[in-house]
């Protein structure tokens, strides 16, 4: 069997934007265009970029949340985004999500007991008294005891509730988990005992995450491979220490140089980038990095860059390491 | 050299359906003249609102200042009658906040505020305010600043926002600026540039800056001193090279080691336990029940005292006795 | 305080509720008509439909409190007894609403689309009429019965419910708990019944209590009428219409269930009020 898990090809998807009554002609914003990236079993994929580089989408995309415009989603040698039914619904229970609000991602009206068995519920994986068990041990794997199972969301602190997203994440024993922005909401030592928790938990169960976030220095403590997306697209993979050191694209070098280092020693310009983020709507031709890109060379305007590979497993999508 | 800002024991509780919170307990610290001082702590530490103390912007029916002193350039703030207190905001002390669209009016222009704000603290025509809005707006690097003064607040975007803010902010030069999480919400390439505006602007203009937070990279990378917070009391102030060398007070220490950019990978510190309510908070020294050194009986009998361990640095820590480590 | 978040919502909101002089005021006035209502019974002297035909019109007194009517019986009993057929009435009806209004705007709110816009129109439709006069229209198209009467009003109040629910439902589908059993293969029934409608109780609680009084006044109107409650049946407003023409000698006859009718409405009304303003979540802060 190998020991690729998850394989994503070319996924696109386009919103419509405006085209009303009064709006005039419609527009797109595409969200997420021509994604590709695989995720082997037991290790963690950190997707990171910032506010409209549509990594959220590719995490719904993969998860069947949203339906993809084209492309295709290989989970466990199956293209997720053909099935329906029956199908669906097994594949569904080998991949689960955890969220960013500890507030709004566990239903207030429900128990803790009813929140994590409700996959197991759904999936028809266990029934009755059944699934009472499996929520006590699904608890007990993220450190929390069986007296919580008739608490409700409300009696937990954030931290808490995030551990209880991740209990109901691993009832169904999934082979792989989004983790959309998990500790984002959370206070830096909360979020240490979430982030000790997800490598514990991975290093005893063999899961495989795929872990969204902004927050790079998060992201490169727990990932093992990184892609970084910009307005829509990837524009560098890396193994994670390679992408710190020596990052080849022109916006991953401005997001690490972004970076607020924890020390005051290592004082620089932050300010590496002009003008704000601009939204995937109107993409500009060719490179959609170029009109921001201090390293911009002409043809950059108007042809796309080739996707260049410049070590195992470290690939770029950019005109600079194009050696033609 | 007296202090800009003198903030002595400080207390703040709000009335909740749920009891009195006290969220501020005897808090204290210092900005000087020229400084970018950092408040640092994790949610409910009661940094927000330390720093909405000192404007007095506090709500107060559920909230009551139950004692203390704000001393700004000698005076009194908590003294000082509503009107003069409403001259010396936006003149003599400003303050930005975490979300820019909640501080903008959204059915007017950027200019129209701008410049109400000039003409509220000093006589000025419509053409020199704007003029002293176009020079404002320029030096916080707003490209196209006249198409930025006939825009509405919508049409900017969060960090062009936030560049306005600050803009209106220091349109006055005031001697210090409250900045309350300005960055939170941004994404970390817009944050970065406003940053280097801030420190760029406290350099050149000699603003003092009590930058509130909970990022400790953005500690590191723009404040000269720090003041930590936890669950309403202020533990520990130092210069930013020591609070990062030598922490002294044990949250602290345990905060700057559950920081992921600090270790290089395997596990990460974490305080254990969580942050305790306001309502009901632990006698003594607050942190005691989280704690690795709490010494049974002294540690829970009496809040502890801020002692001085080195030049400049204080602890609030009974581990510590005036003059140096234990 | 209670763990489950209903009941301690409710505790909540009954500790604030008890600060506010309105909502104590109104709600006293509840309290006061559901006592008489379940106690009219225990309370009531005399029977309220026996007739007494040697103690016609009385007026008020030590015998009779409220004094008779052009049968002799005891109009204090009978608008006690009113009180609880007013009020199980006002119950029912927006039981009916509720429940249907809110099975709608649920619907509506997490389909959205051509769905949503047939419904919310359909919902508009209804809601441009004056509610008394839809009502009068259906009870008398359905033909004068009680069930008729509280049928027709229900209907009337139904979009009331739906769009409110509609709106709720359209912030909770959007929350990551429901992305998450969606996740987890739950289809569209499960998530409206599991997730989206106990969300929505809340709301529709407090809309329930603020439409009561109308749902009573728009009865005892059916009522008046003819539409509604038959004779025997001692409805207050059967009674006023039964007391119209004693009006200018008999003056107590049709003035006593008037005046109760004016109270309770009142009271709901103002205890609704005292409850939305609580309950906006800017000053729950």
């Amino acid at each position: 069997m190998s020991d690729e898990l998850l394989r994503v090809q070319d996924l696109c998807k386009a919103f419509p934007m405006g085209g009303g009554f009064l709006e005039g002609r419609k527009r797109w914003l595409k969200a997420v265009d021509r994604v590709s990236l695989h995720l082997d079993r037991g290790e963690t994929l950190g997707l990171v970029g910032e506010s409209g580089s549509g990594k959220s989408t590719v995490g719904n995309l993969i998860l069947r949340l949203l339906d993809a415009d084209s492309g295709s989603v290989h989970f466990e040698g199956v293209d997720v985004t053909r099935l329906t039914g029956a199908e669906l619904t097994r594949a569904r229970a080998r991949m689960q999500v955890v969220f960013q609000d500890p507030q709004s991602s566990l239903d207030p009206r429900m128990t803790v007991g009813t929140i994590v068995s409700l996959p197991l519920k759904i999936l028809g994986l266990a029934r009755g008294g059944e699934l009472r068990e499996r929520a006590a041990a699904s608890l007990a794997e993220v450190g929390m005891g069986p007296e919580c199972l008739d608490r409700y969301p409300h009696e937990f602190s954030g931290g808490q509730r995030q551990r209880i997203g991740l209990a109901r994440a691993l009832a169904a024993d999934p082979a792989f988990v989004v983790m959309d922005e998990p500790t984002s909401a959370l206070d830096v030592s909360v979020q240490a005992q979430i982030l000790n928790l997800m490598g514990d938990l991975q290093a005893r169960r063999g899961h495989a995450y795929l872990f969204i976030s902004h927050d790079l220095t998060v992201v490169r403590h727990v990932s093992r491979r990184i892609a970084v997306m910009y307005l829509g697209a990837i524009v560098e993979t890396a193994p994670t220490e390679k992408l710190f050191e020596t990052p080849a694209h022109p916006y991953t070098r401005a997001l690490l140089a972004s970076v607020p280092v924890p020390d005051p020693a290592q004082r620089r310009n932050l300010a590496r980038l002009t003008g704000d983020v601009p939204s995937p709507v109107d993409l500009p031709p060719g490179c959609r990095f170029h009109p921001r890109c201090p390293e911009a060379m002409p043809h950059c305007a108007s042809m796309e860059p080739p996707r260049v590979v410049l070590a195992p497993g470290h690939e770029v999508v950019c005109h600079l390491h194009n050696r033609k | 050299m007296t202090a800009l800002l003198d903030i002595r024991d400080l207390s703040v509780s709000f009335d909740t359906y749920q009891g009195r919170a006290r969220v501020l307990d005897r808090a204290s610290l210092t900005v000087n003249q020229g400084e970018i001082m950092g408040l640092v702590g994790e949610s409910g530490c009661g940094k927000s609102v330390l720093s909405r103390s000192v404007l007095r912007i506090i709500p107060t029916p559920p909230g009551s200042i139950d004692g203390g002193q704000i001393l700004f350039e000698g005076r009194d703030l908590l003294r000082l009658p509503q009107g003069e207190m409403r001259r010396l905001r936006g003149e003599r002390i400003s303050m930005i906040f975490q979300e820019p669209m909640n501080s903008l009016n959204p059915v007017f222009t950027v200019g129209n505020q701008m410049r109400e704000v000039v003409r509220a603290h000093r006589r000025a025509g419509r053409a020199e305010a704007t003029d002293a809005c176009l020079e404002m707006l320029d030096a916080v690097r707003l490209p196209e600043p006249r198409s930025v003064l006939r825009a509405f607040p919508h049409e900017l975007s969060g960090g062009m926002r936030q560049r306005v803010m600050i803009a209106m902010a220091l349109i006055c030069n005031p001697a210090l600026l409250l900045a309350d999480e300005p960055t939170t919400a941004l994404d970390v390439t817009v944050q970065g540039q406003i940053l280097a505006i801030l420190a760029e602007l406290a350099g050149r203009q000699g603003l003092s800056i009590l930058f509130v937070t909970h990022d400790m990279g953005v500690v590191a990378q723009l404040c000269h001193r720090v003041a930590v917070m936890y669950a309403g009391q202020v533990v520990e102030i130092a210069d930013v090279g020591s609070i990062f060398a030598r922490p002294a007070h044990p949250y602290t220490q345990g905060l700057i080691a559950s920081i992921p950019g600090r270790v290089s990978s395997g596990e990460l510190y974490a305080i254990p336990g969580s942050v305790p309510s306001p309502i009901d908070p632990p006698p003594g020294c607050r942190f005691r029940p989280r704690c690795p050194h709490a010494k049974s009986g002294g540690c829970s009998d009496v809040a502890p005292e801020m002692v001085r361990v080195a030049p400049d640095h204080s602890v609030a820590c009974h581990l510590f006795t005036s003059g140096g480590l234990p | 305080m209670a763990a489950h978040p209903f009941l301690r919502e409710l505790q909540l909101t009954l500790k604030i509720l008890s600060r506010n002089p309105s909502a104590v005021m109104g709600g006293v006035v509840i309290a006061a008509m559901v006592l008489l209502a379940v106690g009219a019974p225990l309370l009531a002297p005399h029977d309220p439909v026996k007739l007494s035909l040697g103690e016609r019109l009385m007026a008020p007194g030590a015998a009779h409190y409220f004094g008779t009517d052009e049968l002799g019986r005891d109009i204090f009993s009978r608008v006690l007894f009113g009180a609880r057929i007013s009020l199980s009435i006002g119950l029912l009806v927006i039981t009916v609403a509720g429940v249907t209004g809110a099975l709608i705007g649920a619907t509506s709110g997490y389909f959205g689309g051509k769905i949503d816009n047939v419904i919310m129109r359909l919902m508009d439709v209804i809601l441009s009429f004056p509610s008394l006069i839809l009502a009068l229209a259906l009870a008398a198209a359905m033909g004068p019965s009680l069930v008729n009467a509280i049928l027709a009003t229900a209907f009337v109040m139904i979009p009331k419910f739906a769009r409110l629910v509609r709106g709720e439902a359209l912030v909770v589908r959007e929350l990551p708990f429901v992305a998450a059993s969606r996740v987890a293969g739950a289809g569209h029934g499960f998530i409206i019944r599991r997730h989206i409608l106990p969300n929505c109780l809340n709301s529709a609680i407090v809309l329930a209590t603020l439409t009561l009084g109308d749902a009573i006044l728009i009865a005892a109107s059916l009522s008046f009428i003819g539409l509604g409650a038959q004779p025997p049946t001692p409805e207050w407003g059967a009674m006023i219409a039964s007391g119209r023409k004693f009006l200018m000698d008999q003056w107590w006859y049709a003035t006593f269930p008037g005046l109760f009718i004016l109270f309770t409405v009142i009271g709901f009304n103002i205890f609704g009020d005292a409850l939305r303003d609580v309950l906006d979540p800017r000053i729950r802060r």
